[in-house]
């Protein structure tokens, strides 16, 4: 099953769960302040997911590792096979 | 024993004798060369031989048996001992043949694991199966090939290194790539995969190819910029190691991490294992928020829409074990970054294992090519591509 497929169904079972509970017929309606609460549960999902999305990119973003040493260890490894390969008579 | 019970109740004197005598059923049951005996007998054997080079003075007791049937024992440390015992045990039983000998020696040894395994390849008769150690998943890949690599570690490491006019860069990537190999141990090839560059790379890489030889630089050029995953497949027709590590030319990856790649390999026996810039004490320099905020966004989206199981997914600095690059190889279809990811998904598609190793990329170019537009649409494009259809 590709991924789009397993999203699909996904949305579809929660969809159906949430259409038969909150848009239900007269006959088996939950109590009023249930519906108020489930009716616009898909946007606050939404939207929490969102903040999630946004937090968790920013506290990536400001973790993200800045290597100086590794910098630093690279700029010394090049000189080194500069000087190496220069005596191996490597013509630049 | 219940056999001879039934016998007795039937009022048979005792079950039936066989047919082939103890010498002939020994001889057949006993292989004698290294290619005699069912699979599972000739398992036991090598991996009995293998322990006993690995310890040399316990399989030594069980030279005696071991000798006969590899040709190739080099515990010839015992061998007197290995004497010593069949002598005594000719002297216990003066007319017993040489083939019930050769059984009962090995039995009066300690049961150790080299000279358990060599009693049971001496008896030829296995009551289980070898157990698959760590998960295998290519179907036909004997058992015996998957302990050896955990074991001994790779064979031979060939590096791919396509290239596109990297005159400068090239030589101090083949100095580093050789200085790691060399310090770790392992044998190694590189292949230089040069798209026809015009700032003469490929005088450059026949430089080092007579600086180094023939037999560790092997230049396959190709006459013009046909793209990387086209240039994998080339090099790979070239590669003789048992493992392929891919990697960028720029030295925006180092050598260095290569033997952690084969270390962290042998530890779980993984089919790939990719560097990772963005766990552990992985990172990268050179980069502005833009690029970084770019990168991380990136990967959250492809993390939720195709939850892949690897952290980073765009990184090209990984090493395969060669069948499984050549299997990824005949399916993967995109281009560019997604080609990368789309690596990594049919990896885990087709179920290999992959295990993850903290990289430090230093980004020397990203000052002249920056991100742009075009390339982000492309990629959302493939990252959609991939999320329909796999």
């Amino acid at each position: 099953m590709t991924k789009l497929a397993q999203w699909l169904w996904g949305l579809a079972l929660l969809g159906s769960a949430w259409a038969a509970l909150a848009l239900s017929p007269p006959g088996l309606r939950l109590p009023a302040p249930y519906r108020q609460a489930l009716l616009p549960l898909p946007v606050y999902l939404l939207v929490a997911f969102g903040c999630y999305a946004l937090a968790t990119v920013g506290y990536r973003v400001a973790t993200f590792n800045d290597c100086e040493e590794a910098a630093a260890e690279l700029r010394e490894h090049i000189n080194a096979a500069r000087e190496d390969l220069r005596r191996r008579g490597l013509r630049f | 024993m219940p056999a001879a019970a039934r016998y007795c109740a039937r009022g048979q004197p005792s079950p039936p004798q066989p047919t082939t005598s103890t010498e002939q059923r020994a001889r057949r049951s006993c292989p004698r060369t290294p290619s005699s005996g069912s699979t599972s007998c000739r398992l036991y054997r090598r991996m009995a031989a293998a322990l006993s080079e690995a310890w040399p003075g316990r399989g030594g007791s069980s030279a005696g048996k071991a000798a006969a049937v590899t040709p190739a024992d080099p515990s010839s440390a015992s061998p007197p001992l290995s004497r010593a015992r069949t002598s005594a045990s000719r002297s216990r039983r003066p007319r017993s043949s040489r083939s019930r000998r050769s059984i009962s020696a090995p039995s009066r040894t300690a049961s150790s694991p080299p000279a358990m395994l060599d009693k049971m390849a001496a008896r030829g008769r296995f009551r289980f199966r070898p157990v698959a150690s760590g998960r295998r998943r290519l179907a036909g890949r004997a058992g015996c090939g998957q302990r050896r690599d955990m074991a001994a570690g790779p064979r031979k490491v060939s590096v791919l290194l396509p290239t596109y006019e990297e005159r400068h860069n090239l030589p101090l990537v083949v100095w580093l790539l050789v200085r790691a190999f060399q310090e770790s141990g392992y044998n190694f090839e590189i292949i230089i995969i040069d798209d026809g560059s015009p700032d003469g790379t490929q005088e450059v890489a026949k430089q080092l190819e007579k600086i180094y030889g023939s037999d560790k630089i092997l230049l396959r050029p190709r006459e013009k910029k046909l793209g990387l995953g086209t240039a994998y497949i080339h090099g790979m027709k070239y590669a003789t190691g048992d493992f392929i590590v891919i990697m960028d030319a720029d030295l925006s990856h180092h050598p260095k991490f290569i033997p952690e790649f084969i270390r962290k390999q042998k530890e779980g026996n993984f089919d790939i294992v990719s560097g990772t810039r963005y766990k552990g004490n992985g990172g990268v320099h050179g980069w502005d928020l833009k690029r970084k905020l770019i990168s991380r966004g990136a990967n959250f989206i492809t993390q939720v829409l195709l939850r892949p199981g690897a952290s980073d997914l765009t990184g090209s600095f990984r090493l395969y074990r060669k069948e499984v690059l050549q299997k990824l190889m005949e399916k993967c279809v995109s281009k560019g970054y997604v080609f990368q990811i789309e690596m990594i998904v049919r990896a885990r598609q087709l179920g290999y294992t992959i295990g993850e190793v903290p990289i430090s990329f230093v980004d020397r170019v990203y000052g002249e090519s920056k991100l742009g537009g075009n390339e982000i649409v492309s990629f959302l494009k493939g990252l959609l591509t991939l999320f329909a259809t796999t």
